[in-house]
């Protein structure tokens, strides 16, 4: 198994981690996502970013009143993606540890 | 490599647990929308017609004051132990509610109901706001 490269990043991962979460229908709102992953603004922005351009996340600006919000909900790829992502970990587990080695 | 999975695993579970408690809280926060007000027009109705209606049972606490006052009270129980697996504001919304209701029964006197109206009514949206705020959408 491989890890993947995109999700690894430990920002992606938790917003991975997060959207899974949600159920179909759900969408996280962008300043809750900020809080839930602890990252800054920027940060969550452009991760949010390179996650959508390799389809792992659907971004929806919209506006609620006169507010502007952003909000974001996992696609089918984003949670194969994760879910092999979290199972290579869980293989990386299982590997009995080498001495010396971390 | 091997710490570094675990710390990752360790960071996923943090997140979901995170993230579980913000989605509770955006459903909690509807069926407190309608609840509140429900339980609101239950009570002022028991104490409009202190004869104690069969139908105002299903909206709101009735009955002698001591037994309005458990019925309150027993009704915030689930908010208090759904805290420990949901999320504190549950916790903290159930704690609020009890205490108010003991407050009532010492101090409302005669508008016992008003009071316990005023509390599942007023409070139960405030706090429905308050969990819409924190919630997922």
């Amino acid at each position: 198994m491989e890890p993947n490269e995109i999700i690894h990043q430990s920002t992606r991962l938790r917003v991975m981690a997060a959207l899974d979460i949600l159920e179909g229908d759900e969408w996280l709102e962008f300043t809750r996502l900020r809080a839930i992953v602890r990252a800054t603004d920027g940060s969550l922005g452009a991760h949010l970013e390179t996650l959508a351009r390799e389809g792992y996340v659907a971004i929806e600006k919209l506006f609620v009143g006169r507010k502007p919000q952003t909000r974001v909900r996992p696609t089918g790829a984003g949670r194969q993606a994760f879910a092999a992502h979290v199972s290579y970990l869980r293989a990386l587990l299982d590997v009995p540890p080498q001495p010396g080695k971390g | 490599m091997r710490d570094q999975a675990v710390a990752s695993l360790t960071d996923i579970a943090a997140v979901e647990q995170r993230t579980q408690a913000a989605v509770a809280y955006s459903r909690a926060s509807a069926c407190l929308f309608l609840w509140g007000p429900l339980v609101a027009a239950g009570s002022m109705l028991n104490q409009a017609f202190p004869g104690q209606p069969p139908w105002s049972y299903l909206l709101a606490p009735a009955g002698h004051d001591r037994i309005a006052v458990f019925w309150a009270t027993l009704m915030m129980m689930p908010y208090v132990i759904a805290g420990l697996w949901l999320g504190p504001i549950f916790s903290i919304c159930g704690l609020a509610g009890t205490g108010l209701c003991f407050g009532a029964f010492f101090f409302a006197g005669t508008w016992l109901h008003v009071w316990i109206g005023a509390t599942y009514g007023a409070c139960l949206v405030l706090a429905g706001l308050g969990l819409k705020r924190l919630g997922a959408s």
